[in-house]
């Protein structure tokens, strides 16, 4: 039953983007990263797993699911707050915190979580649909 | 039950199956910007078939397409995608339960008394 794969990889990316939202509101207060400068909040890329002829094809060989694409940084500017005695403060004594959008962050928290669900459920819709086959004829 | 109404019930199973993939694959990505829903559709072409005996039967093919329905040109509808998933899974049921009790009849008139 291919259904059941298709969901199953539904269920990895949105846990995956859950997973990068809750990284993204953990740092929130992170003023300095390896990299340098504060963290940057992440999004995962995600989109149809196709080869070539699944996007040219009307047959079912092009469904295969989800799949990560990768990560991106947003470009949302930093805000800065003046705290002259922070170790992190610059020459003005400012210090830059991620500009984390909380209310954008907790939208696409909650559109993942639904998301999730909704992979769940068809996959249980699927494994119905599997278990009766395994009836016929009792 | 004739022959043509099994083979009838086993070309909607595999449509059914068809459009179960499907289904999954539009909630799978309810989330990639732009994706646009896939349908399957058979029971029209199957209903045609019907009419022109067993060899048309035998070849109608779930055919997949993108859903051009007004409602999900703006994503995937979460909602509409499950209940077309459980609707699917219903009727899958009911057609196995269908094929089971044609079996059972065959076991019957099989049987020795």
């Amino acid at each position: 039953m291919k259904a059941m794969e298709i969901s199953m990889s539904g269920l990895d990316v949105e846990w995956r983007r859950l997973e990068v939202i809750a990284n993204n509101l953990a740092n929130a207060n992170t003023v300095s990263t390896p990299d340098g400068g504060p963290y940057r909040a992440m999004r995962l890329l995600s989109g149809p797993k196709t080869s070539f002829k699944g996007h040219m094809g009307t047959d079912a060989s092009g469904l295969n699911g989800v799949a990560v694409y990768g990560m991106e940084a947003e470009d949302t500017p930093p805000h800065k707050v003046h705290e002259p005695g922070n170790p992190a403060a610059d020459a003005n004594g400012d210090v830059s915190y991620p500009g984390i959008d909380h209310a954008a962050e907790m939208m696409l928290m909650i559109k993942t979580s639904r998301a999730y669900e909704a992979n769940l459920v068809a996959m249980n819709a699927a494994r119905e649909m599997y278990v009766k086959s395994l009836d016929m004829g009792h | 039950m004739s022959h043509l109404t099994s083979v009838m019930a086993l070309k909607a199973l595999d449509g059914l199956s068809e459009r179960a993939e499907v289904t999954s694959e539009n909630i799978a990505n309810a989330n990639t910007p732009g994706y646009r829903p896939l349908k399957v559709s058979f029971e029209d072409s199957l209903r045609v078939a019907a009419d022109q005996g067993m060899d048309a039967v035998n070849a109608v093919q779930p055919k997949i397409e993108r859903d051009n329905d007004p409602a999900e040109a703006s994503g995937v509808r979460l909602d509409l995608q499950m209940a077309t998933a459980s609707v699917t899974s219903a009727r899958y049921a009911a057609l196995i339960q269908i094929l089971s009790l044609q079996m059972q009849h065959a076991r019957m008139a099989i049987g020795s008394n």
